[in-house]
């Protein structure tokens, strides 16, 4: 019978809360994947009805977070294929390190970045990642997750997770120094 | 590819707390000495924290999270009631099971139905352990805590801590402490808690309180020592500012087991 009470288990209060605990980070995370609120909004709520459904295959050493990530995630890249958009999961060639363009030595002071509307910069782009970097980077520096925590997420080995948040932050660095010039910021008097 | 190239390959990793000890110890060793690599490791850093602002303001409106929460209940009262099938299926065959018992039942029999057939054996059921502690701190927590305390991780971490179960306990009182006739106080060191330095940069103390509401000199002791205070779901976290010290006081005692604190 065990089989069939895991299977029939039913979500307690507990879960509920637990999962909803989750409802913010998960929106906040769904917006950047989506790019509009509302296709956000959707997104959370399906990979919440999913969490329910893939309830009885928690273990109590699961840990909720980064289950509930994966979830959401993977709703999201169901998606795309369903759209046709599975190229933008693409993962892009990474140039190793030794060939890669050294990073610019300085983009924007924090200070004038802010004085200038510098988030709305950043965001565009962190738009402009491809989601494999994008989601790296969101779920370290947004959501606070481990490269272990991450890796779970994403569903590869936590080398490809450094390698993805090395490469992500040398690309925003990048466009953010073009934006910086592009404003008038940019010369051996700009550093971030 | 010379020695600061290597090194800059790593600093965004150094950045996010996720290099090894001693790896870590060599970085900051070099960037000690390299003005070119500790701007580059500032940069890093930077665009971190700009990262963290840009994109961590968001939050979702009420009314969505309460279709959200709507939307949970409602799959959780369909799951409770199992697939459309079961309730054509089970109806139907509850009534042909109750008919073929009925038939039974009023059946002259000649002998009894052989006892293993009808028998219902006894579930066993898993009772939890009287005590589990309230939180497990391992050194994989210990870490996760170190870079809340350095401000390379977010505070919500510690929710994480808290609902994983991830704070071990205890064993005793920095001397000092004890000093202080603190009776009140049972402060213990975690498991995986060494009080080298080259640990993560840290040395960590996790402290049991007989109650959360402490004497004032144990928070001016703290605060002496430069501890500041946090409470996060339940738990008051005094973190040290020179940032060799995490403090953590339970505020539910009778939840937390003896467990193993051999180092």
């Amino acid at each position: 019978m065990a089989w069939f009470r895991r299977r029939t288990a039913a979500p307690d209060d507990a879960f509920v809360e637990r999962v909803l605990a989750h409802g913010d980070a998960l929106y906040r995370y769904a917006v950047r994947l989506t790019g509009d609120e509302d296709s956000a909004g959707d997104l959370v709520q399906e990979a919440l009805a999913r969490a329910v459904e893939a309830f009885g295959r928690l273990r109590p050493d699961t840990n909720h977070r980064a289950w509930i990530f994966t979830i959401l995630r993977n709703a999201w890249i169901s998606r795309l294929r369903r759209s046709g958009r599975e190229a933008e999961l693409a993962e892009p060639e990474l140039l190793a390190d030794e060939d890669a363009p050294d990073p610019a030595e300085g983009l924007v002071r924090a200070s004038d970045g802010y004085r200038h509307g510098f988030e709305d910069q950043v965001l565009r782009a962190l738009a402009r990642l491809p989601e494999t970097q994008r989601s790296a980077i969101l779920l370290c520096d947004v959501e606070g997750m481990r490269y272990e925590e991450i890796a779970v997420v994403m569903g590869c080995p936590v080398g490809t997770v450094r390698s993805r948040i090395h490469h992500a932050r040398r690309q925003l660095r990048g466009w953010l120094e073009e934006y910086a010039r592009e404003r008038g910021y940019g010369g051996s008097d700009v550093a971030m | 590819m010379s020695p600061c190239d290597r090194i800059r390959a790593h600093l965004s990793a150094l950045a996010d707390g996720e290099m090894q000890p001693l790896e870590a110890i060599a970085l900051q060793r070099h960037l000690a000495s390299c003005a070119g690599c500790a701007a580059e490791y500032e940069a890093v850093a930077a665009l971190k924290v700009k990262v963290h602002v840009a994109a961590g303001e968001v939050v979702a409106p009420a009314a969505l999270r309460a279709r959200w929460r709507s939307s949970v209940s409602e799959a959780v009262a369909a799951r409770a009631r199992g697939p459309w099938w079961a309730a054509v299926v089970l109806p139907a065959g509850l009534a042909a099971a109750a008919a073929v018992l009925a038939l039974m039942l009023t059946t002259p029999r000649s002998e009894p139905a052989p006892r293993d057939e009808v028998a219902v054996a006894p579930v066993a059921v898993a009772q939890p352990p009287e005590h589990r502690p309230l939180v497990l701190l391992d050194g994989d927590a210990l870490e996760r805590m170190a870079r809340v305390h350095r401000a390379t991780a977010t505070p919500n971490l510690l929710d994480d801590l808290v609902q994983a179960g991830a704070l071990l306990t205890f064993e005793r009182l920095p001397a000092d402490f004890m000093n202080r006739g603190l009776e009140r106080l049972r402060v213990v060191r975690a498991r995986h808690v060494d009080c080298d330095a080259s640990w993560m940069g840290s040395s960590l103390a996790v402290l049991r309180a007989d109650t959360v509401d402490l004497p004032d000199d144990v928070d001016h002791a703290l605060v002496d020592q430069g501890v500041f205070v946090r409470s996060v779901a339940g738990l008051e976290v005094r973190v040290s500012r020179s940032g060799d010290q995490i403090f953590v006081l339970l505020s539910d005692p009778a939840t937390v087991s003896t467990v193993d604190t051999s180092i």
